[in-house]
């Protein structure tokens, strides 16, 4: 009796299990015709095969990396494209997605490497397997590609070392402090950011860097790490972080010492939450990127490349600095982004300005995509 | 009597006496395996009507590549989870073991044969020191290979200056990029350390002690098994086996770093739980493991050739492993029939 019980029993569970699990799988593979998101289904009839474009990007947890997706599925939509992401910041990860995209024969391969070294033989092999490869954002150490597209990190850096002297100047403390809140030191594109923010902060004699550490691109880790650094250096007068959360995390590590406004903060990237601090007085500075301008150019790349056209081995995106005073004269409209305010790359100032100012709306209205 | 006792040939009654038992052990882990194998083939064909690019050679291979090093790193901890202890550490043993190669064959120019070692001789050092911690000082194994994470990690990142050390030799990256009869090679290499692995847990009597250490370890000091020594083994195991998960990463990667296996633990813990091995020891199978860790990366492959968004694909192997767990406890708990428990 007891056995046959069981044996009822456990048909029942196992047919949950099943069950829960199918649904899982189910559920998650049938999002994207759903949503006609990532463009599985796009909706769109097509009798000829698609063009398949396979994209590593690092995790799309942070929000420019999901602008990046973004632009590239809407352009990518348009054409009646499929887009294959995949997103993570794991070097093996990134590896094996491409992997997974030369096996798939996707037409073309699109990488923003969070190891430039350690993408490298991915290049080869897709190169091995005539798919082309486009770099995007940050480059691997090797392989023939067919394009990079990228945003200067050298200008970043530069607009957020110009905004760091500025502070120091307008604030005229000597020593002017300065501590750093680092990402990851194998990241190439962060080191060249950092290399020419130190360069312009170098050039003046007044300003000190009194420490810097890495974080690995943990907004927890940068809380901590703003946080001992004021405490360590207690004048300490602004704090630059290679990223955006870390540059968020080190507003909530100010404003903990309730000195906000008294400790200047620059970062990069232009996320919502930053630009809202800029509007705020609370960030001194922000090196906005474009995103989804970003990944659309990516796309009419891919299509000029696919197209066999010719293309210039290197594609800037733009790149935007935004300052507190700059970002509510263009609120106000007591005066527009100029050239001197960014480097435009591949965009237009119509476009770039049409879309900074619609982000700086967002956030001043705290209405941030969640 | 407890299960795990049951599941485990008891030591008290003797090892030869268990010897009826322990083949009903072996034929119930067949049966969960083949319950797997099963899962697998559902997940397989799922995806293979779901994606025309799915059931092709080269992404077979492609999977049997990916799952790889990630399957020996899981099959070590197998062997420290069958002992009722955790090992922790494995990723970022992974990590150091393929940064203490690049440092050694890249940077000094040490010959391949000299590097390959060292990197192998650090990990299972760095095992055998949470398996002293852990065996002698009784110092639990999730605080001693938590502790070892961390200096594995930093020792790593030291070593490296936080940065990829790239650029082997040819001989060293056909380790991750060669092939033997058209498969992979790190695939072949699995394939050998899972027979090492389970002929060393079924065939041996050091494989029988680990049961019936993990079932239960009062009983099996009693029969006269040096409990701790077990458990160091088992833990210097599974230094060797992230240490060879390692060098094959960074064979593949043609690099170095600190972060390189450092985000295997959860996939190897998973793939261990979803393979049938207890958390509380002395039941689980190589092959099992096998099995899981082919669930988890067909699914993560999958789901890339169908376009799911990321977060999906976590969402779906934790129910998977919270499936696996809750047939594991029921299995434990209920008065269950025959061979099925």
């Amino acid at each position: 009796m007891l056995d046959s019980g069981w044996a009822r029993g456990r048909g029942l569970l196992v047919l949950v299990l099943s069950a829960l699990l199918a649904s899982a799988v189910l559920v998650g593979c049938g999002d994207d015709e759903d949503e006609g998101g990532d463009g599985a289904a796009s909706g769109e009839e097509q009798t000829d095969k698609k063009v398949r474009i396979g994209f590593v990007l690092p995790d799309l947890s942070n929000p420019v990396i999901a602008g990046f997706r973004d632009g590239a599925v809407a352009e990518a939509e348009k054409r009646g494209w499929e887009v294959l992401v995949k997103g993570t910041s794991d070097a093996k990860g990134q590896s094996d997605a491409v992997l997974s995209f030369i096996a798939a024969q996707v037409d073309l391969i699109a990488m923003d490497p969070i190891d430039g070294d350690a993408m490298a033989p991915t290049v080869t092999q897709a190169n091995d397997a005539d798919i082309p490869v486009i770099a995007f954002q940050a480059k691997p150490a090797s392989g023939d590609l067919a394009t990079f597209i990228f945003p200067s990190e050298t200008t970043a850096g530069n607009f957020m070392g110009a905004g760091a002297v500025e502070f120091c100047k307008d604030k005229g403390e000597d020593p002017c402090e300065i501590g750093i809140v680092e990402g990851n030191p194998g990241d190439s594109s962060g080191r060249e950011e950092n290399e020419a923010f130190l360069k312009t902060v170098g050039a003046e004699p007044s300003i000190k860097v009194v420490g810097a550490n890495p974080t690995n691109y943990d907004p927890a880790k940068a809380l901590n790490v703003a946080t001992d650094l004021l405490t360590a250096n207690p004048g300490l007068d602004y704090i630059y972080s290679w990223w955006d959360q870390g540059g968020a995390a080190a507003v909530e590590a100010i404003k903990a010492r309730d000195k906000l406004g008294e400790v200047g903060v620059s970062s990069q990237n232009g996320d919502c939450l930053n630009l809202q601090h800029v509007v705020n007085g609370d960030q001194y500075q922000d090196s906005a990127f474009f995103p989804t301008i970003q990944g659309s150019i990516l796309i009419t790349t891919a299509a000029d490349v696919l197209d066999g056209k010719e293309v210039p081995p290197e594609i800037k995106a733009p790149v935007m600095t935004v300052t507190n005073k700059t970002a509510n004269a263009w609120l106000d409209g007591s005066s527009e982004p100029t050239e001197d305010d960014v480097e435009l790359g591949g965009a237009t100032l119509e476009a770039v300005s049409a879309d900074i100012v619609k982000r700086l709306e967002q956030a001043k209205a705290g209405d941030c995509p969640s | 009597m407890s299960e795990r006792t049951e599941s485990a040939p008891g030591p008290a009654s003797g090892l030869l006496e268990g010897s009826r038992r322990w083949a009903l052990v072996r034929l119930r882990r067949s049966f969960r395996v083949l319950g797997l194998v099963l899962a697998l083939a559902v997940i397989w064909v799922f995806f293979a009507i779901r994606s025309e690019y799915f059931f092709t050679s080269d992404n077979i291979l492609n999977i049997l590549l990916q799952a790889s090093n990630i399957g020996i790193v899981a099959a070590g901890l197998t062997v420290v989870v069958i002992t009722a202890e955790i090992d922790l550490s494995v990723g970022s043993l992974e990590a150091l073991a393929g940064a203490i190669a690049a440092i050694v064959i890249i940077r000094e120019g040490v010959p391949v044969a000299i590097g390959i070692p060292a990197g192998l001789a650090v990990s299972v050092l760095a095992g055998a020191i949470s398996g002293v911690l852990t065996a002698k000082l009784k110092v639990v194994s999730f605080v001693s290979t938590l502790a070892m994470l961390g200096i594995a990690q930093g020792t790593a990142f030291l070593l490296t200056n936080g940065q990829s050390v790239y650029g082997f030799p040819e001989s060293y990256r056909a380790i991750g990029t060669s092939k033997i009869i058209g498969i992979p090679t790190p695939a072949v290499i699995a394939l050998g350390v899972f027979i090492a692995l389970h002929l060393m847990l079924t065939r041996t009597k050091l494989g029988l002690k680990m049961f019936a250490v993990g079932g239960n370890a009062e009983a099996a000091a009693y029969a006269g098994i040096k409990v701790g020594r077990i458990k160091l083994y088992a833990l210097m195991l599974s230094g060797l086996t992230a240490g060879i998960g390692g060098l094959i990463l960074s064979s593949r990667l043609d690099a170095g770093n600190g972060l390189f296996g450092a985000g295997d633990l959860l996939g190897a813990v998973a793939a261990v739980v979803i393979g049938g091995t207890s958390l509380f020891g002395g039941v689980g199978s190589i092959w099992g493991t096998a099995t899981g860790v082919l669930i988890i990366v067909t699914i993560a492959n999958g789901m890339v050739l169908l376009n799911v968004p990321d977060f999906w694909q976590q969402i779906v192997v934790g129910w998977i492993i919270i499936a696996a767990v809750m047939l594991d406890q029921l299995a434990k708990s209920a008065r269950l029939p025959g061979f099925l428990r």
